[in-house]
């Protein structure tokens, strides 16, 4: 049984890592979509060929992704890996397949995808420990600490995203949580070091902006200035640190294509304005969050804060998005699903169904590694495979569609189910501040 | 700054000291790492490479085929029109218009130590069309030759230019058959043939799925575009014809040709704009294929670090390191 006062390398915890590790790079190897993963082995060569992040194709994120990539690239040296992807001519005819679920005939080698997921498991042990961090401090029950830190560790939705769809966004999750729980040891220039690595590791953390400030606001109101110039000052300099290089390169704008593109590309209008109108509101909502925390009474400030940066977490997915996006809320609705409110359980049992439905049984491109580069599936078989997902309508949509389909719609309904826990939460607070849902 | 040490604090520390370790890498990662060296040894050219780092190795034998050029010029004028497709890029991606295909086109160069790289307009193509051609490579990706060279028939400038030893090297559209003004287009019938002696090319759009390894070249450069959209159609080519044919193909018409024009070539790089096609083209400049090229000896394998490898002696000597995804590229003359 687990007792009070346990460490985080506890036997449960090492069994939960051992596992989860173990998962992470079996899968890693044998179920990797080829399309992301490439453009981590693109991004590399490209480091490697002194031709930095932004002058030819391939990076397309701001840049410390990139520079987490250059780390990598030391480790393919290191491992001995010649060859990180190849063009394979009998998987060109998948390239024009079928819009929106984008194919490529290169496909990375099995040992590269055990690498990226061997990195990324780095990132959600960091992420696990932080939930195992902040639940013990906050919330004082080491159960649950170590619950929620072997829940990330063990989750399918997190290892499908990590390791089959092979995106980095746990470690922008594990970013977030980093910042507020500095901001809660009242370490607000770490805090501001962190958030600008945060920010351009992928931007959503930037919606918490105003959840950050309005805890600086709450709990220093009388140096409160003092505070937030800390913060702005660490900030301000890792901006500098990160952008500084780039712009002097003339990449301000490469940088941001990763947002500026979308708005733009699409020929969808929907798509083109919807994004944009949703995080429009979304930035509104988070404003008003803010404004809210600094206004209410709170019997325990650093709880609140947890839980309304899950909130503030949770508005950056009110435009349905992709997969992996949720894994930036996806700590925070961990602990609030463990520590504060136990509806929100509901939210996260679908959302592991749905998110890991929608990463691993929607394309035949997750076998292509191994299809190229071991014995152990053959072309035909694949190409059987390929067509059945192609060929076989279910309710006039493809098996590519359908199974994505209902991933897809599966994660936003766990979403839209915790945004009505939290319209519930507030609504009722209004009326009976100290019975809410989320004070124990 | 009170900063008192506790576990996130760490952990936040050594976050910000990987991210900054990754960026000194990014921004101090060099082409000039890695190195490569031809020396003659009797029937046998020995290659010695520095990989830095693991990197697949191919390392080829040349006879017939070009030595480094003196000087590459990429034509780019905005003040001319220019007739290309515009071409998806996958979401999230910066835009692969003329500009930044001109400026990626220098940088691929680079890494294949191709450094004299100047970018021209009209008036400057102009001058340089004026001059001999030998052991010069102008680039052009606008889809049509601007009238400062260019006016539809066989005394234009340009012609003269490939014919007296220029290396032409062309994609985004079907050469001849468009002059380009200030203002306007205008359309040339039967400009193909100025420039390859029939009207051997279309526009049909056509991926090959087939790799052309009878000669070994498309191997040997790693060539990766499939795209064979405005290269000249073989069959249909004259028969006095010479070229050389690789990467990919649906029968009669290749992803990449070089074919021979007087004492110059054109080569033609098929398809819409793609990176695929960008790399391919800065391979094919810094190896040299002329018309006229044959793979004598070639290596594929590993490269961890140091490495040696023999070949059959030919004129020049190709090392390339990353396969597939080039991060080195070097021509050497063998003495």
């Amino acid at each position: 049984m687990l007792g009070e006062k346990i460490r985080f390398f506890c036997p449960w915890m090492i069994a939960a890592i051992v596992i989860g590790v173990a998962v992470r790079l079996i899968i890693g190897g044998l179920l990797s979509y080829n399309y992301d993963v490439f453009s981590w082995a693109l991004i590399i060569s490209n480091i490697q060929a002194g031709s930095g992040l932004y002058d030819v194709t391939g990076y397309n994120y701001p840049p410390v992704w990139g520079y987490i990539l250059g780390l990598v690239a030391q480790l393919t040296d290191l491992f001995g890996m010649d060859v990180l992807a190849e063009r394979f001519p009998d998987l060109i005819f998948t390239e024009s397949e079928i819009a929106n679920n984008p194919h490529l005939a290169f496909t990375t080698t099995v040992e590269f995808n055990v690498l990226m997921a061997g990195v990324i498991a780095i990132f959600d042990i960091l992420a696990s420990y932080l939930i195992y961090y902040v639940i013990r401090e906050v919330f004082k029950d080491d159960r649950k600490a170590i619950l929620g830190a072997a829940l990330w560790m063990l989750c399918p939705f997190i290892i499908a995203v990590g390791s089959a769809g092979v995106m980095f966004d746990c470690l922008s999750g594990a970013l977030a949580l980093l910042c507020v729980i500095l901001l809660i040891k009242d370490q607000e220039f770490l805090a501001g070091s962190i958030f600008a690595v945060a920010v351009f590791l992928k931007f959503f953390p930037a919606f918490l902006i105003f959840i950050l400030i309005a805890y600086i606001f709450v709990k220093h109101r009388e140096d409160f200035p003092m505070r937030l110039g800390k913060a702005a000052l660490g900030a301000a300099i890792f901006t500098a640190v990160i952008m500084v290089p780039q712009i002097m390169d003339g990449h301000l704008l490469d940088s941001g294509s990763f947002l500026l593109s979308r708005a733009t590309v699409s020929t969808n209008v929907f798509d083109q304005y919807g994004t944009i109108i949703a995080y429009a509101v979304a930035i509104i909502l988070e404003i008003v969050l803010a404004w809210y925390f600094t206004k209410r009474k709170s019997e325990n400030l650093d709880m609140d804060f947890l839980f309304f940066s899950f909130v503030a977490a949770l508005l950056t997915l009110i435009y349905p998005s992709s997969s992996q996006y949720v894994l930036f809320m996806a700590p925070f609705l961990i602990i609030t699903a463990l520590c504060v409110d136990g509806r929100y359980r509901v939210g996260l049992a679908i959302i592991t169904v749905g998110t890991t439905i929608y990463v691993l049984g929607s394309s035949a491109a997750l076998l292509t590694s191994v299809m190229e580069y071991t014995d152990l599936i053959s072309f035909s078989s694949w190409f059987a495979f390929d067509t059945w997902l192609l060929d076989t309508k279910v309710l006039g949509l493809n098996m590519y569609n359908f199974i994505s389909g209902i991933g897809g719609f599966l994660q936003y309904s766990a979403i839209l189910i915790c945004y009505y826990f939290i319209a519930k939460t507030f609504i009722y607070r209004e009326r009976e501040f100290k019975e809410d849902g989320f004070h124990h | 700054m009170n900063i008192k040490l506790s576990a996130p604090v760490v952990i936040a520390i050594v976050v910000l000291i990987l991210m900054v370790g990754g960026e000194a890498l990014v921004l101090t990662s060099d082409h000039d790492s890695f190195s490569s060296s031809v020396t003659h040894d009797g029937d046998y050219v020995t290659v010695n490479v520095d990989a830095h780092g693991s990197h697949q190795l191919n390392a080829v034998s040349l006879k017939g085929s070009y030595q480094t050029p003196q000087q590459v010029y990429i034509y780019y004028d905005e003040s001319y029109r220019s007739v290309y497709d515009d071409v998806n890029v996958a979401v999230g991606a910066r835009p692969l218009d003329q500009k930044s295909y001109v400026n990626m086109m220098v940088e691929t160069l680079k890494v294949r130590d191709i450094t004299d790289v100047s970018i021209i307009d009209a008036g400057r193509l102009a001058e340089i069309t004026s001059s001999d051609g030998t052991d010069i490579a102008l680039i052009c990706l606008s889809g049509a030759f601007p009238d400062t060279v260019y006016d539809g028939t066989e005394d234009s400038r340009i012609l003269d230019w490939i014919s007296s030893g220029g290396r032409l090297y062309w994609a985004g559209n079907i050469i001849g058959k468009y002059i380009a003004h200030t203002d306007s287009v205008e359309t040339v019938k039967n400009g193909t043939t100025l420039f390859f002696g029939s009207e051997c090319v279309d526009d049909v759009e056509t991926k090959a799925y087939t790799k052309h390894e009878y000669n070994g070249v498309t191997e040997a450069l790693s060539i990766i575009n499939n795209n064979v959209r405005y290269t000249p159609n073989t069959y249909y080519l004259p028969s006095y014809s010479k070229y050389l044919e690789f990467g990919y193909t649906d029968g009669d018409r290749f992803s990449s040709i070089v074919v021979a024009n007087g004492e110059g070539s054109i080569c033609v790089v098929g398809g819409v704009y793609s990176d695929y096609q960008r790399i391919d083209m800065a391979q094919i400049i810094a190896a040299g294929i002329s018309p006229y090229t044959e793979v004598v000896d070639s290596y594929e394998g590993a490269a961890i670090g140091k490495k040696t490898v023999t070949l059959k002696e030919g004129d020049t000597v190709y090392v390339s390191l990353g396969g597939d995804l080039t991060v080195y590229g070097k021509l050497h003359e063998v003495d």
